[in-house]
């Protein structure tokens, strides 16, 4: 009877370990922090280094999910986060009644169009999306110019595209042809050119740096990712344009390490954030800092009207129409 | 007081001691089982089961009214039954060309003298160890448009004008996933043919029976139940898996792509649960067949010794089988492989890896040693709990056979037939969310998640262990006074052992690698490596993500070579159904 009840010791020492991670944190002066993404892991990495270099002393922690679980994780009050960043509008919108208003030291930098009602959030960088093609198959005349070129035969079976029912850039996408002739026909002209809808946002670009694909339509930094790796890729900016989007970040209301988020978010809204972005390949919204190596300068690109607001509000319904003729 | 009363009220007491010295310790062994099921299994499977009959949600897990616009959504949308066409096509093919490749080779392995026989049956099992998402992209590296052997087949196939079809579609599909789950038949065959009753077939040949006939009517017909068991894995892992198709599968969608794009992209957990459900009764309908299946070819063997089967030796035999297996284990393992060399370079985008390079591995003691710590952590501390869990549920069952045993039997068997993207869909609909038990991003539901997943594994290696086991001994131990705790510590558990260890392995192993159900749980203290795998794959980041798996690889490998070569380990057993 001894021995069981030493082994119902250690189970219950077992146990009791268990449950009591995280209630036994260090108290030693020390901060903690957790990062809640919708970018890479990578780029998580990179921005939690430059942030440590200047506040060697906050222990971050982080978290990738896709945009649509980091939207359903706060607005659940489940996310056991602090911080969400690299969140598109169209889905900080949605959750700023789960977020912390605060006004960062550099609230004077951004104008309203570039942070959340009420300072909830603050715009950190633009996903602006843009053709991506592969320079070994695709040369020349052969390189697509416009958005409807995309409906051209002659690259049937050649571009992949991210399913908008699990993207929120792929959304985008989808919301960017229905801005350009009022209906989905363009995007169903391209739906049934062949074009495959990959289910991961990711794994386009990836495809087409391999030369599986020509063509896919993705967010500039996984173009300067790809060229930074020596992948033969190259992007052009369709002639009609590309839709103006931001995405940004902010403290998620009711988090554990307050003190920790707003010094986060002091850095992060400056000139220290906005390099770490910028190292990630992304373009910051901040003007102090150049746009991301082998990319164009934002004053060169073309834009057309662009409304996050607008785009969460029909996303159920295009989402549907897009369904229905795939 | 009177001294009626007294007497009255000794016997009182001694009711009361009576009822203290009963042995309680079978029941309290039995509910506590039980109750962790109900809550942990049950309970998340009636709330998803609930969830498919509201209505759909945004990005909450509230009560949202009821509904059947879930299954009117499901059924009244052509991308839907498409995607349910192909998750059923996709299975079965699957679950046929496993039982055509495992068979054959099983047969090879245990009837076939042919040398390193522990050394196939260890590789033999390393395909279905593997992320099978991890398996989908070194498929694309290898027969993609731009796939290293798809070039070279195709250079050599071009004089005979032929050229390779695309991988990408529903052919990829089938080749990728029979190509990762052929294991189960290989080992569950290999175990069924290596311990048959050899006395039959010796029968049959003495009366002069050919050998094409008894292989019909004795060897095939004694492995049905051990076969039926495999297919039924197999086809429960090809309808669940979400890796294969993400990757390879273009816009051929399944169920577990309709799942992702209902939770993941429109935060719909109710959306979600209805296509679990439809999910759950496709593989109830199953079931229901394998069983009629296996029922009608159940044969009862008595022997009182067990006799070694003979082997043959003929050389044509033995040139067969070295080559089947060879062409077959190659062939699976190619992943491995490229896994391994791809771990040295930098990219590898064109036909070939390119930068050779360590720092693949320097990374992973900067970047993944917490990774590292909460794999071990967590797959260990589940193994220990699904051992002592599986092996006290499994004697229990066996040898007490108290009432409502065969529920007990079903609750711990259901998770082995419920495909993961369900449990987990169940699980984070009872537990995410803020609501009376929030568990998620603990390790707590880590654990909790991989014991109820996982303990089938020990609890059937052992259930088969001890149906094999006479009860004699303990009988001995029990008559000499022992309590049952004591029977079941000092003799039945050195026992079968043998049986714990290898179910325990088969548990270990496939949690040091387990993503679906992680990927839904995890939070920022509880990432693992397959996590960091599965990220570093998608941001293009081959070379860690290969490094890490290799790493893997070799954990699990040499734990599994080093069971194989003890004796009386058999990995099959933790498979039976």
């Amino acid at each position: 009877m001894k021995k069981t009840l030493v082994v119902l010791l250690v189970l219950a020492t077992v146990f009791t370990a268990v449950f009591a991670q995280g209630a036994a944190e260090a108290k030693s002066g020390k901060m903690e922090l957790v990062l809640l993404s919708a970018g890479k892991e990578a780029e998580s990495e990179k921005i939690i280094e430059a942030f440590n270099k200047e506040y060697p002393n906050i222990t971050v922690t982080h978290l990738e999910k896709d945009s649509g679980d980091v939207l359903t994780l706060v607005q659940q009050k489940s996310s056991d986060s602090d911080v969400v960043l690299l969140i598109a509008q169209d889905s900080l919108v949605p959750m700023e009644e789960n977020l912390y208003a605060y006004t960062t030291k550099n609230d004077a930098k951004f104008s309203a169009d570039y942070k959340g009602a009420g300072n909830k959030w603050y715009a950190c960088s633009m996903p602006l999306q843009t053709f991506m093609y592969n320079t070994d198959l695709l040369k020349g005349d052969d390189i697509p110019k416009s958005w409807f070129d995309l409906a051209d035969p002659k690259y049937k079976g050649k571009i992949v595209l991210t399913n908008p029912a699990s993207s929120g850039s792929a959304y985008a996408q989808l919301y960017m042809m229905y801005k350009l002739t009022g209906d989905l026909s363009l995007a169903e002209k391209i739906a049934k050119n062949g074009t495959v809808y990959v289910t991961d946002s990711k794994s386009g670009p990836q495809s087409v740096a391999r030369g599986e694909y020509a063509l896919t339509m993705t967010g500039e930094s996984n173009v300067s990712d790809a060229i930074g790796k020596g992948s033969p890729v190259s992007y052009l900016y369709p002639v009609e344009g590309t839709g103006r989007r931001i995405e940004g970040a902010g403290i998620i209301d009711g988090c554990k390490n307050l003190e920790a988020a707003k010094i986060f978010m002091d850095w992060f809204t400056g000139k220290g954030g906005a390099e770490a972005i910028r190292s990630c390949g992304r373009r910051p919204v901040s003007t102090e800092v150049p746009g991301p190596d082998f990319l164009p300068a934002l004053s060169e690109l073309p834009f057309f009207e662009y409304d996050a607001i607008e785009a969460g509000q029909l996303k159920k319904q295009l989402r549907n129409e897009f369904a229905a003729f795939l | 007081m009177s001294k009626y009363s007294m007497i009255e009220n000794g016997a009182e007491t001694n009711k009361i001691k009576k009822f203290f010295q009963k042995d309680f310790s079978q029941f309290i062994v039995f509910a506590i089982p039980m109750i962790f099921i109900g809550i942990f299994l049950l309970y998340p499977m009636a709330i998803t089961l609930i969830r498919a009959f509201w209505a759909p949600a945004e990005y909450t897990f509230k009560f949202t009214g009821w509904s059947l616009e879930g299954f009117r959504t499901f059924f009244g949308t052509k991308l839907y039954l498409r995607a349910l066409v192909n998750s059923i096509i996709v299975s079965l093919s699957v679950t046929i060309l496993c039982i055509l490749i495992g068979v054959p080779m099983g047969y090879c392995v245990a009837r076939v003298k042919i040398p390193g026989k522990k050394l196939l049956v260890s590789l033999g099992i390393l395909p279905i160890i593997m992320p099978s998402f991890v398996g989908a992209y070194t498929w694309v590296i290898l027969l993609g448009n731009k796939g290293i052997v798809r070039t070279a087949l195709n250079f050599i196939l071009k004089p005979f004008g032929v050229t390779l079809p695309s991988i990408y579609g529903m052919f990829g599909m089938i080749l990728c996933m029979t190509l990762t789950y052929y294991p189960f038949v290989f080992q569950m065959a290999y175990g069924a043919f290596s311990g048959a009753n050899a006395l039959l077939e010796e029968s049959a040949m003495l009366m002069g029976a050919g050998k094409a006939r008894i292989m019909r009517t004795i060897t095939l017909p004694l492995i049905i139940p051990s076969l039926g068991a495999a297919a039924l894995l197999v086809f429960v892992r090809a309808i669940g898996n979400f890796g294969i198709p993400a990757v390879i599968g273009g816009n051929n969608y399944v169920l577990p792509t309709l799942i992702k794009f209902a939770y993941g992209g429109a935060g719909d957990i109710n959306l979600a649960s209805s296509i679990a459900v439809i999910n759950v009764i496709i593989t109830g309908l199953v079931l229901y067949i394998q069983k009629y299946i296996v029922n009608r070819h159940e044969y009862e063997t008595i022997s009182a010794s067990h006799t070694d089967i003979k082997q043959h030796e003929s050389l044509g035999a033995k040139i067969f089988a070295i080559i089947l297996c060879l062409i077959v284990l190659i062939f699976s393992l190619l992943p491995q492989l490229t896994i391994i060399v791809m771990s040295f370079f930098k990219r590898w985008t064109g036909l070939l890896p390119s930068d050779f390079t360590w720092t693949n591995y320097a990374n992973i003691f900067k970047k993944s040693s917490h990774e590292l710590f909460n794999s071990f952590f967590l797959s260990i501390v589940a193994t220990i709990m699904c051992a002592i869990f599986g092996s006290i549920l499994a004697y229990i069952t066996e040898r007490k056979r108290p009432k409502g045993s065969a529920l007990l039997d079903l609750s711990i068997m259901a998770p082995f037939i419920l495909p993961g993207t369900v449990v987990s869909i169940a699980l984070l609909s009872a537990f995410g969310g803020n609501g009376l038990m929030k568990l998620t991003g603990t390790y707590l539901i880590l654990i909790i998640s991989y014991m109820i997943r996982r303990t089938p594994y020990v609890y059937r290696s052992v259930a088969a262990n001890l149906t094999q086991l006479n009860p004699s001994l303990e009988e001995a131990s029990t008559i000499s006074g022992a309590t049952w705790f004591y029977t079941f510590r000092r003799v039945s558990v050195p026992l079968i052992l043998p049986s714990i260890i290898s179910g325990s392995v088969m548990t270990l192993t496939t949690l040091l690698q387990e993503l679906s159900t992680t990927i839904l749980l995890y939070g920022p203290r509880t990432r693992t490596v397959p996590i960091q795998i599965f990220n570093a794959v998608n941001e293009n980041d081959l070379g860690r993500a290969s490094a890490l798996s290799t790493v893997l690889l070799i954990v699990v490998f040499a734990i599994i070579y080093t069971m194989n070569s003890r004796k009386g380990t058999d990995l099959s057993s933790s498979m039976k159904m």
